[in-house]
């Protein structure tokens, strides 16, 4: 005769059994719980539950064992990058009245003013050189010009530059 | 078999959060690189899925950083989001979404001639190749909703109260569907064995 445990579980239809959820809830719970050291005493008596729990048991032992897949391990690395400058870009705030002071609607205007005069000053540092084109006439002695240079700065530095400066003319 | 939740991870985490140290993030990779990678392999069947995923579930969990709880599990909040992300895949690729007719129970009675025997453990058991080789061609054939109840309990022992949160689904569904997965199971690999061991 089965042992009378029905208070503890839902019945699974038989007198005394746990349902089958529950059986598998026990997964989760300790040898200790209450609940469960009653069913488990109830198993030594009951086949049709030993065997349901012993089925739960080795199949969810078995999934444990199942081979793990190795991923590539560049995507860890980018992973870790990512977080290591999102860290560094988001520092969490400690001081809140520092906060407050960055976002309040008056010191938004003057940063934003702030802004405006450095982009100004950084833009006007900024002239666009105008390419000085050479007349074609004038070519034959701009080229001469430039020969003469290579050679007082040859004199100077009393070596060969001439590896170091090719002087072409393109019209040919 | 009692499911051990390694809390230091959540301590790490918000380490990583709160300070940004690094070390504490690369240990909390260290630890779920490889499982969260073989959960979306399973899911997704597929390594180019799932390294595209792995790389995207690890940017979500460090732009959603904020969002983690204190008190929560980090590895059930793990896997909710990368369980999110398979979701969204699915529904993007419009396959199949996750079915709950697939969660009805099926009668299994009389298919329990594959339990080991008395003598044998489970791990024992396990490490049979040709088992295991089975076993994995049976997960993977699983119905969405109960290959992930299977796998998170099974292979990432998350307990089954945080797998209905990171399903958003009751309890008792998630029970249901990881008896439904154990009896799927037996009966694959019962149908497997040859005839001579069956008789």
């Amino acid at each position: 005769m089965k042992p009378k445990i029905a208070p503890l579980f839902q019945s699974s239809g038989k007198e005394g059994c746990p349902s089958k959820e529950q059986m598998v809830l026990f997964l989760d719970e300790t040898s200790e719980a209450p609940e469960k050291k009653a069913f488990l005493n109830h198993t030594a008596l009951c086949e049709s539950c030993r065997r349901e729990w012993q089925t739960i048991n080795y199949f969810t032992g078995a999934g444990a064992s199942l081979p793990m897949y190795e991923p590539d391990p560049a995507i860890r690395d980018r992973v870790l990058k990512v977080a290591s400058s999102a860290g560094n870009s988001e520092p969490l705030p400690t001081n809140k009245k520092t906060r407050y002071y960055l976002r309040s609607p008056g010191w938004r205007l003057t940063w934003a003013a702030l802004f405006l005069a450095i982009s100004w000053v950084g833009i006007s540092q900024f002239h666009t050189t105008e390419v000085t084109s050479i007349p074609i006439e004038q070519l034959d002695s701009e080229m001469l010009t430039l020969e003469q240079d290579l050679e007082e700065l040859q004199f100077e530095l009393g070596m060969d530059v001439s590896g170091y400066f090719t002087l072409t003319d393109e019209r040919a | 078999m009692e499911t051990k939740q390694p809390e230091s991870h959540g301590i790490l985490f918000v380490r990583f959060r709160d300070e940004g140290d690094m070390a504490a993030m690369e240990a909390i990779m260290n630890h779920y690189y490889r499982p969260l990678f073989t959960y979306l392999m399973r899911m997704l069947k597929s390594r180019e899925d799932a390294e595209d995923s792995l790389q995207e579930v690890w940017l979500k969990v460090i732009h959603q950083r904020k969002t983690y709880k204190d008190q929560g599990q980090f590895s059930s909040w793990l896997y909710r989001i990368a369980h999110n992300y398979c979701l969204d895949l699915y529904r993007k690729r419009n396959r199949r979404p996750f079915l709950a007719q697939e969660t009805e129970c099926e009668d299994g009675t009389g298919l329990l001639d594959l339990l080991p025997s008395a003598e044998q453990t489970p791990f024992e058991i396990a490490v049979d190749n040709e088992n295991m080789i089975r076993l994995e061609e049976l997960v993977d054939q699983l119905p969405e909703p109960i290959r992930e109840v299977y796998l998170l309990r099974s292979v990432h022992e998350i307990p089954f109260k945080e797998i209905a949160e990171i399903q958003e689904c009751p309890i008792g569904t998630v029970l249901s569907r990881m008896h439904q997965a154990v009896k799927r199971l037996q009966q694959g690999m019962t149908a497997s064995q040859p005839a001579h061991e069956s008789a």
